[in-house]
């Protein structure tokens, strides 16, 4: 190699200029703005999206981009990624294929590069606001296995219940927006609207200890250790969890609820599990709430209370939801959480007693303290006598 | 080499030399505690509600804090001692502007101190590696420039006749990751939205490994090598090819850190052979270190330093091939997301460059400090460091991505890839505990004012 031609590349100036500036100035051309250009000139978000979302009319930040500085400033985006790939299943777990437009207003990106948790780029309606609350005050309290930490100091002790400070009601907001253009996509995926359950195969006493295990892995957190509706996140649930041992599920029911989720309230969907895990799961609630059954088809018997408990049930509006046989009408199925049916269960005068005293926060069921006494205990007799004995025997 | 001319008046630059040494091995600790803390804090649920009500030692926040003190108070600092050791002896001449250089030293950081202070404060932005606010950007970009004009002025000015490649190295760090800094903390933090930013962030975060700490790490081996085994690199011209491949291929396959996301796909396709091509580039590295060693294996078993080197060469083969096969769109399925890349960086930024700036602190100790170090635990060091990170860190954790990537492949709940994760979750945080003892004893050995490395010191001065 002659050494003057190397000398010249080897002056110091000369590496400077073309190594150090060249080379940044190449690739920033090349693989920053030459995407950007590119994305700029196909950018074509839908009509009624088009707008900044994280500001309000004024300019101001709103609580959506209030709750993306959160998101940043927390650091969520180390653990949870924003983009669907159209790879690996994504579309399938996540919902649609992420598009350039739906970030375009996020600066800085927060496409994310690691996924300890799942992605959040579809989290628009696939879980409920009391949900996202009790997770992020304490994410064991909605799943009991999760490695999340807790962010406490979003909220504040009044008295003896948690509430969420703004910044938390903001954080929510945020989520809740994340993939709006695909909400209505994804909610046919996340909740589905109907399942029909023919009939319970064969369970056996390992089904009862792997629903336990799965119990233990997915459902204390809102139903509590022991099933009756007290877990870690009770503080935050409107409607609050419900207490299995004070209602008989037969099976398939069980099995129903467990795929299909209750939209509306926290409690999902979870069609993720294997079909034999949720049978194993659904022996094991259906285990909690057996000895319901006996005394409430006991109250059935007497056909003069049923009959009169028809007269209160149709009194008090009561089938206007519920619907005459048992059966909610379809006009009603919009409501979420939907009116409880009582073909498929049964449950403890107490529990009713309770239902009727202080209505279900966080559904459209209202309090009637007015039915009381004999009226009462007609309309237990009323509800019991629904159920479908026939399609429900018991074993 | 001119290692053993002598610049003259150098008490200055030695003085700089430390500063920036203890500062670093500072941050290690720091940085290792974070580590170790969030690693313990992941291993299960249980673990997590470890000490999960105080807001300040949010995992989330020391996740970040963690990076920020490992990439800009450790390997920096350690980057910038080396810098004003070596740039004096290869021009020839005394730095530039030292009473800046002074100045400077404590600059650096407060910098990185107040960035941290601001993370922890819940006050950090959304760019990886540049988390920190952009008041500590700000101080932080200063005092770089200022490291920059000391450096690369010096080498500017002197009167080099023919530049040895870890000067080259050094110019091209310097340069490219003052820019590339600035672009990410202003473009990328403020200005450039959704794709575009991710296309950005790809080139900053990739080139904040590939231009800051690979040709500081390059600069400090070729540096160290021939020094150490007093016999010059075996080849001149493969090191420039591998400087100059370096420079104009490994900014291009940023958007490799995006692939499969909104980014555009010509910008994702291209990015494949661009990146593929860097297992050439790297080779040259390894094909020199090679070449220089032969004949001289044993001295890793009498000489730290070139064991520390030596092993930073295998991590640096084993990451560096891993790197372009990641880049394969069929591997990127399933290992995009998972532990498996966590792991991958630990073995470049620690395996790798880390154990490098070991090798140059075990070497520059004595020479700095007028006492050598104490063999014995620096073997601990070395041997405790090894295996943990080996072992019960790098393959574990690879274990576990591999894991993670499988099971979403499936459709079963995502959970079931977490808690499959766990057990390798907790030899993580064993690994984390036995390597911040291995630090201890790191810094057990140069306190102990030993024996070891005066020989080899008094023979180079």
């Amino acid at each position: 190699m002659s050494a003057n031609k190397e000398n010249a590349a080897e002056k110091p100036m000369f590496v400077l200029m073309f190594a150090g500036f060249g080379c940044f100035l190449l690739s920033f051309i090349g693989m920053g703005l030459g995407p950007w250009i590119s994305l700029a000139a196909t950018m074509e978000p839908p009509e009624e999206l088009a707008a900044n979302p994280y500001k309000d009319e004024n300019g101001e930040t709103n609580a959506i981009g209030r709750g993306r500085e959160t998101y940043i400033n927390e650091g969520c985006w180390h653990c949870h990624s924003q983009f669907v790939r159209p790879v690996a299943n994504e579309e399938f777990r996540y919902g649609p294929v992420s598009e350039a437009w739906e970030s375009m207003y996020d600066v800085p990106n927060t496409f994310g590069t690691r996924r300890i948790g799942p992605d959040l780029s579809r989290e628009a309606g696939r879980r409920s606001d009391d949900w996202h609350l009790a997770h992020l005050w304490n994410p064991r309290s909605t799943v009991p296995r999760s490695i999340m930490p807790k962010y406490t100091w979003l909220f504040e002790k009044d008295g003896e219940t948690w509430k969420p400070t703004d910044k938390a009601n903001d954080l929510v907001a945020y989520l809740q927006y994340l993939g709006i253009a695909k909400k209505e996509e994804v909610r046919k995926m996340v909740w589905p609207s109907r399942v029909v359950v023919a009939g319970a195969p064969q369970l056996t006493d390992a089904h009862s200890r792997r629903g336990e295990e799965l119990f233990n892995k997915h459902c204390t957190g809102c139903h509590g250790e022991n099933g009756d509706g007290v877990g870690l996140a009770k503080d935050f649930l409107a409607p609050s969890a419900a207490d299995l041992t004070t209602r008989y599920l037969p099976r398939e029911e069980v099995f129903r609820v467990l795929f299909m989720g209750s939209e509306g309230s926290a409690m999902p969907s979870f069609s993720e599990l294997t079909e034999k895990d949720l049978w194993a799961l659904a022996q094991y609630v259906h285990e909690l709430g057996k000895d319901v059954r006996k005394p409430a088809l006991k109250t059935a018997e007497d056909s003069a209370a049923v009959e009169r408990g028809r007269a209160v049930f149709g009194k008090n509006g009561c089938k206007s939801c519920h619907g005459e046989s048992g059966l909610v009408p379809e006009a009603m199925e919009g409501l979420k959480p939907a009116p409880k049916h009582f073909r498929d269960r049964v449950y403890t005068a107490d529990y009713i007693a309770h239902v009727l005293d202080n209505g279900r926060a966080g559904t459209s069921m209202g309090k009637y303290p007015q039915i009381t006494g004999q009226d009462r205990s007609d309309l237990v007799a009323f509800l019991n006598s629904l159920f479908d004995k026939q399609k429900y025997k018991e074993e | 080499m001119s290692d053993t001319a002598k610049p003259p008046g150098s008490t200055d630059e030695l003085g700089l030399v430390k500063f920036h040494i203890i500062a670093a091995i500072v941050w290690l600790v720091a940085g290792m505690l974070a580590g170790t803390f969030m690693g313990y804090r992941l291993s299960g649920a249980g673990a997590s509600e470890w000490l999960g009500d105080i807001e300040l030692l949010s995992f989330g926040r020391v996740r970040i804090l963690h990076t920020h003190m490992v990439v800009f108070g450790w390997l920096s600092n350690g980057f910038f001692a080396f810098s004003y050791y070596a740039i004096p002896r290869l021009t020839g001449r005394r730095l530039l502007a030292r009473g800046i250089a002074k100045l400077n030293a404590p600059l650096v950081q407060i910098a990185v101190l107040i960035g941290g202070v601001g993370i922890i404060m819940g006050h950090a932005e959304g760019v990886e590696y540049a988390e920190a606010p952009w008041w500590a950007d700000l101080v932080f970009a200063v005092s770089f420039v200022l490291m920059v004009f000391v450096c690369v002025g010096t080498i500017l000015t002197s009167k080099v006749k023919s530049m040895y490649v870890t000067l080259w190295y050094l110019i091209l760090g310097f340069i490219f990751t003052t820019l590339n800094f600035v672009m990410a903390n202003t473009i990328v933090a403020h200005v450039a939205p959704g794709a575009a930013g991710a296309a950005l962030e790809g080139l900053w975060i990739h080139n904040a490994v590939g231009l800051w700490v690979t040709p500081m790490g390059a600069a400090i081996v070729y540096y160290l090598l021939p020094v150490e085994l007093k016999r010059p690199i075996a080849s001149h011209k493969l090191s420039l090819i591998g400087f100059w491949t370096l420079a104009f291929f490994y900014p291009l396959g940023g958007s490799h850190h995006f692939f499969y996301s909104p980014t555009p796909w010509w910008l994702q396709v291209i990015a494949v052979p661009l990146t593929f091509a860097l297992i050439f580039v790297v080779y040259t590295v390894v094909y020199n270190f090679f070449a220089t060693m032969k004949g001289n294996w044993k001295m890793i078993a009498k000489s730290i330093p070139l064991r520390f080197l030596t092993f930073g060469i295998i991590n640096y083969i084993i990451t560096c091939t891993q790197g372009p096969f990641h880049a394969l769109l069929s591997v990127q399925q399933v290992v995009h997301f998972t532990d498996w890349i966590v792991a991958h960086a630990h073995l470049a930024l620690f395996g790798v460059f880390s154990w490098w700036l070991f090798a140059f602190i075990y070497w520059i100790w004595p020479r700095i400090t007028g006492h050598g170090y104490s063999r014995v635990f620096a073997e601990w060091h070395f041997w405790i460091t090894l295996i943990a990170f080996w072992v019960l860190y790098y393959i574990a954790d690879t274990t576990a991505g591999l894991m993670q990537g499988m099971f979403w492949l499936t459709t079963l709940p995502l959970m079931n890839s977490i808690e499959a994760a766990e057990p390798f979750w907790a030899t993580r945080a064993v690994s984390g505990v036995l390597i911040t003892v291995a630090t201890i004893c790191f810094i057990i050995s140069l306190m102990k004012k030993g024996k070891e490395g005066m020989e080899v010191a008094n023979v180079s001065e």
